[in-house]
């Protein structure tokens, strides 16, 4: 090979190899290089989010571990679901505690799904002396079942006291 | 001599070109060999770029899967449980309990407000705040000073008597009556609102 065709064959050389070069990168390697970008970005954001998240559940676990006592009884005062022979229970046992006689109840009709914000009705006629129906108002009201009375009919007779009382329970809604 | 000079000088001219083409070709021969590194360099360059990059990529996806598994282990999700029931029961409770009216703590007020000759019989309470009572007064101005004594509550309003009957029992006059009355702090116990 002499040097006129050295001379001849660099520069083609060159041409090709810079045309090839650029056909590679601009065709190929950029576009992947990009795709690689992007993926360690979103997977970057995700991994910053999923750690942001870890970050708030130990925090949460913390304040839940704390208060343990309060969650509790938040979740007995609205349970997850509400049960009639549980609600007849509980009056039943109100009742015996204020001495007073549970004449009728019709118990929350409980359905599939559970109970709306507004609650499940349940109606509760009782008698007794003055002290222990409003001594079982009381207990109604303050029970570590949240409820909440929403009518009241007392009248009084010669043998004491009777209420009709129609309350609410609540349940929370089914996840 | 004319005819030898010409000769000599033809033999001596292309002696003169080769040092001519070696003087010019060295420089632009470096120049693309020069260039011909430069293009691999650079695509070398980008080769090792993508590698990386894919490198990189691949390891910030196990990192991920791991989050991942971390996040979604199960005491996380007990824990996701519980803040979410919290929040249910503190959404219902909010709602609720801002509606709540407290009939004890409201009987016990209005005990004390009943006259001395007065005597209820009932005492009714509706879902909207309407309060209806019925009872007996020693005469009419007993039920009267009760209309006023019930009036007076800063948890009543517009105490009304709907009606008044006198009656003897046993030689005795009393007052029947029937009033009605606004709980004056109710709120709509709808419930859902």
């Amino acid at each position: 090979m002499n040097k006129k065709d050295i001379n001849l064959i660099l520069p083609a050389v060159t041409i090709v190899l810079a045309i090839g070069a650029y056909f590679l990168c601009s065709n190929y390697l950029m576009p992947t290089i990009g795709e690689n970008l992007a993926k360690v970005s979103a997977y970057n954001q995700d991994i910053s989010a999923a750690e942001e998240k870890i970050s708030s559940i130990s925090t949460t676990e913390k304040i839940i571990s704390q208060m343990s006592d309060t969650v509790n009884n938040l979740l007995i005062a609205i349970p997850d679901s509400v049960d009639a022979p549980n609600v007849i229970a509980e009056v039943e046992t109100v009742a015996n505690k204020n001495q007073v006689a549970l004449s009728s109840m019709t118990p929350p009709a409980v359905s599939a799904g559970n109970a709306s914000n507004s609650g499940m009705a349940v109606n509760v006629s009782v008698s007794g002396t003055y002290t222990n129906v409003k001594s079982f108002i009381n207990s109604l009201e303050t029970s570590i079942r949240f409820s909440k009375i929403s009518n009241i009919s007392i009248s009084s007779s010669d043998e004491g006291i009777s209420a009709a009382i129609n309350f609410n329970v609540y349940s929370r809604p089914a996840s | 001599m004319f005819d030898e000079n010409p000769q000599t000088a033809h033999s001596e001219e292309p002696f003169l070109e080769i040092n001519t083409h070696e003087d010019e070709g060295g420089p632009s021969t470096l120049i693309f060999i020069f260039s011909i590194i430069i293009i691999i360099i650079v695509s070398g360059f980008f080769v090792y770029y993508k590698y990386r990059t894919q490198s990189q990529a691949l390891d910030r996806q196990q990192a991920l899967e791991s989050t991942l598994n971390q996040l979604n282990s199960n005491n996380n999700e007990a824990v996701e449980e519980t803040a979410r029931n919290i929040n249910q029961a503190t959404t219902i409770l909010s709602t609720a309990a801002r509606s709540k009216f407290l009939f004890d703590a409201f009987i016990t007020d209005l005990a004390h407000k009943i006259t001395n000759d007065s005597k209820l019989n009932s005492l009714a309470i509706s879902e909207t705040g309407d309060l209806t009572i019925d009872g007996v007064g020693g005469s009419y101005r007993s039920v009267a000073d009760l209309a006023i004594s019930l009036q007076s509550s800063p948890k009543l309003d517009n105490i009304q008597i709907a009606g008044l009957s006198e009656s003897t029992d046993g030689g005795t006059s009393q007052v029947t009556f029937s009033m009605t009355g606004k709980i004056k702090d109710w709120k709509s116990s709808g419930g859902g609102e």
